[in-house]
């Protein structure tokens, strides 16, 4: 790849960096497994590079690999998801008042909840604005299936933060069929 | 004898009949459990874009979701990630 190329290639990273981290950070829930996940996405789409087609999504084909690392280093690792000392939480900047801080935490507490299915399947529809269709690729699932895990996403936490309309959940309400073993 | 062969064969009847019925109620239970697993809503829905939420409690839920996202997007990127790129972009152009 010529200089320029690279160049205007470490400039597109550049560019997408911060979006990076907002979603390795919000997977990893540990600021040094998020730097350490973005970090390795950013070599390995480095050393990639060539296998990306310019004019196509650099974000999604960026997304698409720290995704994979991310799974991949947590079958490997058992890496920690849970915000056990509250450091997600706590380092969050909350613009506004008192009241604000206090939403602000309550969802961050409800999000940490979620699946991992389910976080990513809301940053990336939700914060990011990937289509369905986008997301789901990013994924490896239908796109039925993202929308149904985005759904899920916002029933379960609407549940958590006590807005109406939470989602049924069958696995609560299946009743075995009589008769059935 | 005659009477309890026929009871009998009533009886293989009503049997096959009951072993039907609960390998139907079976695989409807797998079914349900399947669609559950498979898109997330217990085979509730149809996997589309409508969603029972209101859209107040669905608008709330997005504009926390997006100043969580924005707070991370936010944060200072840290020096060794800079470095990285620079340092990646660096080492191409001496080769």
């Amino acid at each position: 790849m010529m200089d320029a190329a690279n160049s205007t290639f470490a400039e597109e990273l550049q560019r997408v960096l911060p979006n990076l981290r907002a979603f390795a950070r919000s997977l990893c829930r540990s600021a040094e497994q998020a730097d350490d996940l973005v970090q390795e996405t950013l070599v390995k789409a480095w050393n990639k590079r060539d296998c990306f087609a310019p004019g196509s999504n650099l974000r999604a084909w960026l997304f698409t690999i720290l995704r994979n690392t991310y799974l991949s280093e947590r079958r490997k690792r058992r890496w920690e998801v849970q915000d056990v000392d509250g450091e997600a939480a706590s380092q969050v900047g909350v613009r506004g008042g008192q009241h604000g801080h206090m939403d602000m935490v309550d969802f961050q507490t409800a999000f940490a909840a979620l699946s991992d299915d389910q976080k990513e399947a809301l940053l990336l529809v939700g914060a990011e604005g990937f289509s369905y269709e986008e997301a789901a690729e990013m994924c490896g699932c239908a796109v039925g299936t993202m929308k149904s895990r985005v759904n899920r996403a916002r029933g379960k936490l609407s549940q958590a933060l006590g807005l109406e309309g939470g989602m049924y959940d069958i696995e609560e309400h299946i009743v075995p069929v009589a008769g059935v073993s | 004898m005659k009477l309890t062969n026929e009871a009998m064969k009533w009886g293989a009847v009503v049997e096959i009949d009951k072993k039907d019925q609960r390998d139907t109620a079976k695989m409807n239970m797998v079914q349900i459990r399947r669609d559950s697993r498979l898109d997330g809503t217990g085979g509730l829905t149809d996997g589309s874009s409508s969603s029972p939420l209101a859209p107040e409690a669905r608008d709330l839920i997005g504009e926390q979701l997006r100043k969580h996202y924005d707070s991370m997007m936010n944060a200072p990127i840290p020096d060794r990630l800079k470095d990285l790129l620079t340092s990646l972009a660096a080492s191409e152009t001496k080769k």
